[in-house]
């Protein structure tokens, strides 16, 4: 158990937006959310995952829908506890505490202001570790944990109630609701009980989140350079050096497909890379070389700062280095690899692990 | 011919340029607290000695860092008050984590509702306004607000609701500087508020400037367009410019940048400017300032403006040090006057410049210095504070250099020479171009004209390529329209940013284009 404060919430978001890899919304909005309620309600406990009681009710907080949509309607902070208030009700139990369905994006500091405001307690693990588009994108769902009994609430003080045959559904209708309720809403879906979350989450995902933000802080303090503390920090490996020559970006499906192409610098000079991605960055892959594919990690980092970039932010011209970081053993499972793996997404590329691609190369 | 202006902290400079970009005359003066008086003797002095009639003169092009310092050193800010139109009062406040001395310019907070979501107007509400409003508009005048920022969510997609709270106000009170946040920022609420809440609070600061400027040009007898320089390096008419303080608040620093580049013919160079209290460092980038790309800050406040990319160091020649101690500090304070204050000039402050002269005689030449009057310093000490600066500018140029390709450094400003011959002796690649005094008033005499779209738009009946086709013609259309000549035109940048996770034909667009005059 320990207090978590403004500067680990500052250094956590920096992780968030790294884990994200591309996507899940800037965590911006919800670390200022976080760092606000923090303020007025006083630091926030975050709980190992062993300190949960088997028995206890936790559940994730998120949001869903389009960032972007979040962003301008400045959520009143409201909506989350409408979602868990209701989900109580309906359980007949108290909720022990709270924690972030996914690392990655904005969905990682929205807890945290959640928390704040309740007095729950955060626990370390989340259900991805890194961020995924869909719900049902959850290593709960791997093991069978249902996303329902789970509220939806919008801003407008609208909640609704979903009873699904399964998670594949719950994401169908939630986010057919979602476009209804105003394009962005707050979840409280994937209740469970500790022993479930125990067995079944990622733990320690928060704490890789505050050591990716400290080692780039750190590093850009002690003029060292940024991306090999962040390697180090996290076991990844560096795919290509190159700076953004074109980005196109297809929006014709509501999610952000798109390619962006780096052209080669230094060792990587004449090749040339291509990076897909749907709100996330999934396959990274040059002339004649597989790189990195989901459910592998692919983060694009500022080669100056380090930081962490997100599709939206990729323009013309920044120089960039494209890191790979190998995913949880949970998904590189059949079940895993079928729900998050290349297939899912639409491409014919066969997963294969960062480190074997890093270590030999596939050729295409 | 281009008449150039630049208003620095320390300094006022003017030249005039031909059509073939030579340089005809100059003039400087220490810049004065009305800013104005300065610029009349400047530029008056710069069309004596070219010899040249005000008729002639094609344009006025103006940078300054007048509206930037009155963040620093606020008391002539405008006491704003902002109006939300959201759904309902939002968890996070306005101004949070802002400096204290520019909170206390957020003096009214107002929440309307909206009747807006992403997807449009919901139904008629419009009694709910009025009640607000009236409340509102009764407080106005006992609060003693100066100004209005107006903040409508999803207002870069339907502005009509800004519009139309700015309507009613403007009915009441015409002369009321009222900022809509949907001509200062994109979508993401926040920054968008920063910006135009920092906008609003700096409204009188930059319409008393550009009042009495284009007074003073009118004085001279100048019957051109005047032009001020913006964040991005390109131009804005001062007409414009005055209600959009928030988008020029860099151009003193773009046109050092310009300018430096335009006299050492680099177009990919590291600038350092060397001014009388700060001392700025950017990068020019294939003949274009650096901008921030994404989210940027201004005084560590979140904005969705562009900005110069720039360093900054809190400092320049005219910052007086101290001895506290045996502690030797730069001090945020400058002599304003270092001809007089400089020890050097027999004056008793004891500034950067001095200690310079101290350790190297040689360093700056100017016929009113005496060197035996540094003989009280100790070169101990004064070797200490070229020291820091010398660190502390090294290691910014550092962050600036490219990884892969050394660029060379331009040295300019009215302090650069004593930092050419001494700091940068190890550099190899280091331009100190003649000019360099008067570098910011020429680099904006060659900044471009430039238009932007940056909108939200659903694609219901259109293509996407329909619709950037139209923004392109309307962009050539408004550089048309501002003079621009029709083979230089070219669009800049086009950016897509999808509403991600939503699925629905709606996406924000950005497009920029420039034009020479």
């Amino acid at each position: 158990m320990r207090k978590i404060g403004k500067q680990e919430i500052e250094d956590m978001a920096v992780g968030a937006a790294l884990l994200g890899t591309g996507g899940g919304g800037d965590p911006y909005i919800g670390k200022l959310m976080a760092l606000q309620a923090i303020e007025e309600y006083g630091e926030v406990t975050l709980l190992e995952v062993d300190e949960v009681p088997d028995d206890a009710l936790v559940v994730p907080s998120s949001m869903m829908g389009a960032p972007t949509v979040m962003l301008e309607k400045a959520p009143s902070g409201e909506e989350a506890i409408s979602a868990f208030k209701q989900l109580e009700e309906y359980l007949g139990k108290k909720i022990f505490g709270t924690f972030p369905i996914e690392a990655g994006g904005v969905n990682s500091m929205l807890p945290f202001a959640l928390a704040a405001r309740l007095g729950l307690p955060v626990i370390d693990v989340d259900g991805m570790g890194r961020a995924f588009p869909e719900l049902q994108m959850v290593t709960f769902y791997l093991d069978g944990i249902s996303a329902t009994p789970a509220i939806i609430a919008d801003e407008k003080g609208n909640t609704a109630l979903l009873s699904t045959i399964d998670n594949v559904w719950t994401e169908r209708i939630a986010r057919a609701a979602t476009i209804q309720m105003g394009g962005s809403v707050m979840n409280a879906m994937y209740s469970m009980n500790g022993k479930n979350l125990k067995d079944s989450g990622i733990t320690n995902i928060l704490k890789l989140e505050e050591e990716i933000g400290k080692s780039i802080r750190l590093a850009k303090e002690n003029n060292v350079n940024p991306i090999e503390k962040v390697l180090k920090t996290v076991g990844g490996f560096e795919l290509f050096k190159g700076k953004v020559s074109d980005i196109n970006r297809k929006t014709e499906t509501g999610f952000a497909r798109g390619v962006a192409t780096f052209e080669g610098l230094y060792e990587n000079k004449g090749e040339t890379l291509q990076l897909r991605f749907q709100n996330e960055h999934l396959i990274a892959q040059t002339e004649n070389r597989l790189l990195c594919v989901t459910p592998d990690l692919i983060a694009v980092l500022d080669a100056e700062t380090g930081l962490p970039i997100t599709t939206e932010g990729i323009r013309y011209g920044a120089r960039c280095v494209v890191i790979g970081i190998p995913c949880h053993p949970k998904w590189r499972t059949e079940k895993g690899i079928a729900t998050v793996g290349p297939k899912y997404f639409g491409y014919e590329v066969d997963y294969v692990p960062v480190e074997d691609l890093a270590k030999k190369g596939v050729t295409l | 011919m281009r008449l150039g202006i630049d208003v620095g902290g320390t300094n006022t400079d003017a030249v005039i340029v031909n059509a073939d970009g030579k340089l005809l005359s100059w003039a400087k003066q220490l810049t004065s607290e009305d800013i104005v008086t300065a610029i009349y003797q400047a530029a008056d002095t710069a069309l004596m000695e070219a010899n040249i009639s005000p008729k002639k003169i094609s344009g006025v092009f103006l940078g300054t860092t007048h509206v930037l310092n009155a963040l620093y050193h606020p008391g002539q800010l405008a006491k704003t008050a902002l109006i939300r139109i959201v759904k309902h009062p939002s968890a996070i406040v306005p101004g949070l984590y802002w400096p204290e001395h520019l909170k206390a310019y957020i003096k009214k907070v107002y929440q309307l509702r909206t009747n807006y979501s992403y997807t449009g107007k919901l139904k008629n509400e419009a009694s709910l306004i009025d009640v607000q409003l009236k409340e509102m508009l009764a407080e106005i005048e006992s609060e003693g607000i100066e100004s209005i920022c107006i903040v409508g969510a999803f207002s870069p997609l339907y502005e009509s609701e800004e519009l139309e709270i700015k309507r009613r106000i403007k009915n009441i009170y015409p002369d009321l500087p009222i900022t809509m946040s949907h001509e200062i920022g994109s979508t993401g609420f926040l920054e968008r508020e920063n910006a135009s809440l920092l906008n609003a609070v700096l409204s009188l600061v930059i319409r008393e400037a550009m009042l009495s400027v284009t007074e003073v040009f009118k004085r001279l007898k100048l019957e051109c367009p005047y032009w001020l320089t913006q964040n991005d390096g390109s131009l804005m008419e001062i007409n414009e410019a005055m209600n959009f303080p928030i988008l020029t608040i860099g151009s003193g620093v773009t046109n050092s940048l310009r300018g430096a580049a335009k006299l050492s013919q680099l177009d990919r160079c590291i600038v350092v400017d060397v001014g009388g209290s700060t001392i700025d460092i950017g990068r020019m980038m294939n003949g274009q300032p650096e901008a921030t790309s994404g989210p940027s800050t201004i005084l560590d406040i979140p904005v969705n403006v562009r900005m110069p990319k720039t360093e900054s160091l809190a400092y320049g020649g005219g910052s007086l040090i101290s001895n506290k101690r045996d502690v030797i500090k730069i001090e945020a304070t400058i002599a304003s006057d270092i001809e007089r204050e400089g020890m050097a000039w027999g004056g008793k402050s004891w500034t950067l410049t001095d200690s310079f002269l101290k350790v190297f005689s040689e360093s700056f030449k100017d016929e009113k210095i005496e060197l035996v009057l540094l003989d009280k310093l100790s070169a101990d000490d004064c070797y200490k504070v070229i020291h820091t600066v010398s660190k502390e500018l090294k290691d910014r140029i550092a962050r600036l250099q490219l990884r892969n390709e050394e660029l060379p450094v331009v040295v300019v400003g009215g302090g650069s020479p004593m930092l050419v011959g001494n700091i940068f002796s190890k550099y190899d690649k280091v331009a100190h171009p003649a000019g360099y005094h008067i570098c910011n008033a020429l680099g904006a005499c060659f900044a471009p004209l430039s238009a932007e779209i940056d909108k939200v738009f659903w694609l219901h009946h259109k293509t996407k390529e329909e619709i950037i086709t139209q923004a392109k013609e309307m962009i050539i259309a408004e550089l048309l329209s501002k003079g621009a000549s029709e083979n230089s035109i070219r669009i800049s940048a086009v950016e897509e940013f999808p509403f991600d996770y939503l699925k629905g034909e709606v996406i924000r667009l950005r497009i920029k284009g420039l034009g020479e005059m």
